[in-house]
This record gives C-alpha cells, structure tokens and sequence, in this order.
C-alpha cells in the first residue's frame, strides 16, 4: 500500500470525529492526544518507505522522497503545535474537541498537496487544507479580532483561489491537460513558449505567492497573524508554510523547468520585495505576533532566492532552511503562548522586559532563538542563510546576495531590540510565565538545537542532497 | 477563433469579479457574491476548452469547481455570522480593527 499514511490519517480523523460527542467530560483533551497518536502513526508508515518513487491513481499523486520529507516535517511541526495546544492554557472557547479535528483535516490536504501531481488534485488538496484553516483562524468565537481576522483571511484565501483557477485554465486550454507530465513534455516539444502559457504561469505564481505571504501579496499576513489565536498563528505559521512552499518548488522544478529565464526574473522580484518589506516593516511594531509575521516574510524572501538559479543545491539548501526556520518559529511561538499576566494573554515587546531577572533560563533560550533568526553565528539560522548565499552566489546573482545581506542587518536590528527588551530594560510587571516544565524542557530543546547545528551540517546535508536528486529525476 | 467569444466572456466576468472586491467599499456579501463570480469565469473557460479540444477533463475540473464553491461559500457565511455577532454590522468599514 503506497499511500497507507493517508489512509490512516484520513480513517482516523473519521473515527475520531465519531466518536468525539460521546466523550463527556474534557474532550479536547482526550481528542488532542488521540489525534497526536495518529500522527504518530502515520509518521511510522511515511518513513517506512520514504525512497520509493510511484506515480498512484493515474498519474493525480506521486509518491516521491522530496514529498514523503516534506509530509515528515509537516507531520513533526503540527504534532508539536498539538502538544502546545495541550500542554498550555487557553482561553476557554479554544478548549473544543474540534480544534485538533480541523487541525487533522487541514493536515490531510496538504499531505496531499505535496504529492500531488496534476492540476486538478492541487486544487482540491489546497482547497481542502486552506478552508479548514479559515475555520481555525476565526476559531476564537468570543474574540472579535479572531473573526476580522478569520474575514480577511477567508477574502484573501479565496481571491488566491480564484487566480489559480483562471492561470490553470488558461493552461488547460493551451496544453489540452491538466497534467503535470503533459505540461512539461508541452514545453519541451514548443520551440518558442506561447504568451498565454507565461501569463497563466503568472497566475499561478501570484496565487502561491498569496499563499506563503510573499511580498507584494503579503497585505493580510501581519492581521491574520494578530488577529488569530495565538496557538492557530503558531500552526499556520509552520507546516502549511512548509507545504505551500513544497507545492512551489516542485511547480516551478518539473512542469515549468523549461521556462525558468521567464520566471527567474519573477521569483527575483517577489524575494527582493519580500525581504525588504520583512525587515523594514517589523521596526515599528510592538506586537511580538504581528513582528513574527514581518520576520515570516522575510525568511520567505530569503528562501524563494535560493529557487532562482534552479540547481539541485538550491534545493538542498532551502529544504535545509524550511527545517530550522521551523524549529525557531516553534520556539518563538512557544514563548509567546505562555506569555501570561493573570491569566490573560498577553503579546507586545515591553511585556518581556526585564524578563531576565525572573526567569534566567527561559530568557536565555529565547535569546538564543532569536540571535538565530537574526543569523548570527555558529546558530542554526546562519547555517541556513550561509547555504542559501552560497548558492546564490555561485549563480553569479551578487546583486540578490548583495541585498539579502543588507536586510539581514535591518532585520538583525528587530531581534536584538527584543534580546535587548529580556536583559537591560527595567520590568514593568511581573509574568507568570511558563509555569509547566513539558513547555521549558521544549524551550531547552528548541535553542539546544540552534546552538548545536553547527556540529553536525553533513547530516542535513546529505538528507536534502538525496530529496532534492528524488525532485530533479523526473526531469 | 471560436476560442475569442467564450474568452472575451470569460475575462470580462473574471475582471468584474476582481473589481467587485476591490472597488466596491460597502459590504461583505458583495465581496463572496463577486468571489463567486470568479470562480465561475474558471468555470466557462474550462468548459469552452473542453469543448474545443473535445477532451472530458475539462468538465470534470469545473464539477470539482462547482462543489469546492460550494463548500467556500458556506464557510465564508459562517465566518460573517460569527463577525456580524460581535460587531451587528457586516460594512466593510468595520474591519479595520487590527491595523499597524
């Protein structure tokens, strides 16, 4: 059985869902920790065979190594935000059985997105994993800005529906399939490419791009990200980030590989944009959540550069960077949700003033997240950055390392602000913070893995070296 | 050049969903009825090609269409329901809360 995992992820959900209005007292609970289950298994029955490559129901889904690494680290990065959810205390209209429910289901699309390999199951799958996430945004029903928040999410999902639908019919008129294969074989046989192709690659591109919250489309992202519950913007902050991407990289690697001078110059110009709108836009914000979106961008910027030359190395590297801006995001995330004062949430800058001097340990991790999304070596978010660099300039694009160089700096300056806030700054009023041990041993975690990065390279190395040859073999 | 009409069509409906989003300042419906307008202009294109290349794909895509409106729909219409509970109001106007 080649697509057990989904199998199991998607039965369980239905039992789960059967069985959730019988359990009587402390649902979500119970319903958290059977959902986290299944993902285990089904994280079981991915790496059992994560070197095979099948195409399965004629030709919709393919089943490669690129895919299967990218349903593992979706997979790790959801099963952790359900731990979050579990272990930290929320506001009571988030203590559903339904919120791990819509978490599985959101999970089962993008497992399929990532595999998918026609048009058509794109669609759907994406489909499937952004309206589950609009449920989740406008979770919160006591909080209005959860629902503005859930509006503006739900106009700007669905606008990106509708472009990518117009690019890929545009596409389907002129190849005369909706297949990936066919519209690769298309281009390769077409001495010179059509417009029509090119503007409804365009399309398609701009829809993505409203996805992952590249600038210029990347208007909603700060909202959303303030407005959602904390929890909701730590999950949609991680793996439908990852998997978007994943769909990204292999659009432009196989079908579209051919007219990579036509959408070379586009990727530019959105990962330029985005990188300078990601460190100039988060100086003068005071709200940690809406600053952790400006930084999303940004490192959305810094990856997108890596696709530009197309080789197999910058594959390599930006699946190296998807890993470790997880496990930051995840740690900074993971702060945030337990930044409490009586009870309540609470997320600006000031808040983590001398945090320091109450709790030493808590605040050297997140100093040390945060030096690591700043960059600043031997952390694993310079290993990233080096990476990608590296790539960049070995395609001779020293204009785009140039930049990306500058704006790391802008950026480096709204991390530092904050590792400034934790040690030097007087505190205001005390936090009861992280008062469960599950959240600071994860703390210790996350930043042990960021200091320690450095020492063991190769490993990631070769793992990405391998997915990325599974991606250019199709070619 | 039968393939011009249903485009001319296709692309008109699909701009007046566009601006219906954009320049239109009054209220939330318009915005899903406009949504769906667009989703529909996918939906003649893929028909009209259909029929043009004399290839079934196309109708199946826009059936799937059809029913993931559907199911957009439907959400985007809780979603208000919940915004018009806590403001009493679905006027653009009032979504400007979080801003910075």
């Amino acid at each position: 059985m080649i697509i057990l995992p989904e199998i199991i992820l998607s039965l369980g959900f239905l039992f789960l869902l059967c069985i959730s209005p019988f359990i009587k007292a402390d649902s979500h609970k119970y319903i958290g920790y059977l959902s986290l289950l299944l993902i285990f298994l089904t994280q079981f029955s991915i790496v059992k065979d994560i070197f095979i490559f099948e195409e399965v129901f004629e030709g919709f889904f393919i089943i490669d190594s690129f895919g299967s690494f990218l349903k593992l680290i979706i997979l790790i990065s959801a099963g952790l935000v359900l731990f979050f959810y579990l272990i930290v205390k929320h506001d009571k209209s988030l203590n559903r059985p339904e919120f791990s429910l819509v978490v599985l289901v959101s999970l089962i699309g993008m497992m399929f997105m990532v595999s998918a390999n026609n048009l058509l199951s794109l669609f759907v799958s994406i489909e499937l994993q952004s309206l589950a996430l609009y449920i989740l945004v406008s979770f919160s029903k006591e909080d209005l800005n959860s629902s503005e928040a859930g509006v503006k999410y739900f106009v700007v999902g669905s606008l990106s529906t509708c472009i990518f639908l117009f690019g890929s019919s545009l596409i389907y008129g002129l190849v005369g399939s909706t297949d990936f294969s066919s519209i690769s074989n298309y281009m390769t046989d077409q001495p010179d490419i059509p417009m029509i192709l090119i503007i409804g690659l365009i399309f398609i591109l701009v829809s993505i791009s409203l996805k992952i919250s590249a600038a210029p489309f990347h208007m909603w992202t700060p909202d959303v990200y303030q407005g959602a519950p904390t929890i909701v913007t730590a999950f949609i902050s991680t793996a439908p980030k990852v998997a978007v991407f994943g769909v990204l990289i292999r659009l432009l690697v196989f079908p579209f590989g051919e007219i990579i001078v036509d959408w070379g110059k586009l990727v530019i110009i959105l990962s330029i944009t985005s990188m300078i709108i990601g460190s100039l836009g988060a100086i003068m914000q005071s709200d940690i959540k809406r600053l952790m979106a400006y930084s999303t961008i940004n490192h959305i910027g810094f990856m997108l550069m890596g696709l530009v030359p197309g080789t197999e190395e910058g594959i390599t590297a930006i699946s190296i960077y998807l890993i470790f801006y997880l496990t930051m995001n995840l740690g900074v995330f993971l702060f945030i949700l337990n930044m409490q004062r009586d009870q309540i949430n609470v997320t600006t800058i000031k808040d983590l003033s001398g945090l320091y001097k109450t709790e030493p340990v808590m605040a050297g991790c997140l100093a040390i997240i945060l030096f690591s999304m700043a960059g600043i070596p031997p952390l694993a978010g310079f290993v990233g950055k080096l990476l990608i660099l590296n790539v960049v300039v070995d395609g001779n694009l020293f204009f785009l390392a140039i930049i990306a160089v500058l704006t790391s700096v802008i950026a480096a300056f709204y991390y530092i602000r904050m590792v400034k806030s934790i040690f030097f700054d007087d505190p205001t009023e005390e936090l009861d913070i992280l008062t469960n041990n599950q959240s600071k041993l994860l703390m210790i975690l996350f930043s042990f893995f960021n200091l320690t990065v450095i020492l063991y390279p190769q490993f990631f190395l070769n793992l990405s070296a391998s997915i990325a040859l599974s991606l250019f073999a199709l070619k | 050049m039968q393939h011009i009409h249903f485009l001319t069509l296709s692309t008109s409906v699909f701009a007046i969903g566009f601006l219906g989003i954009f320049v239109n300042r009054k209220n939330i419906i318009t915005i899903l009825m406009s949504i769906e307008l667009m989703l529909l202009s996918a939906n003649i294109n893929f028909v009209g090609f259909s029929y043009l290349l004399d290839d079934l794909s196309g109708q199946i895509f826009s059936l799937f269409i059809l029913v993931v409106a559907a199911a957009e729909a439907a959400i985007g219409l809780a979603i208000l329901t919940i915004f018009f509970k806590k403001t009493s109001s679905i006027s653009i106007d009032n979504i400007s809360k979080l801003k910075g």
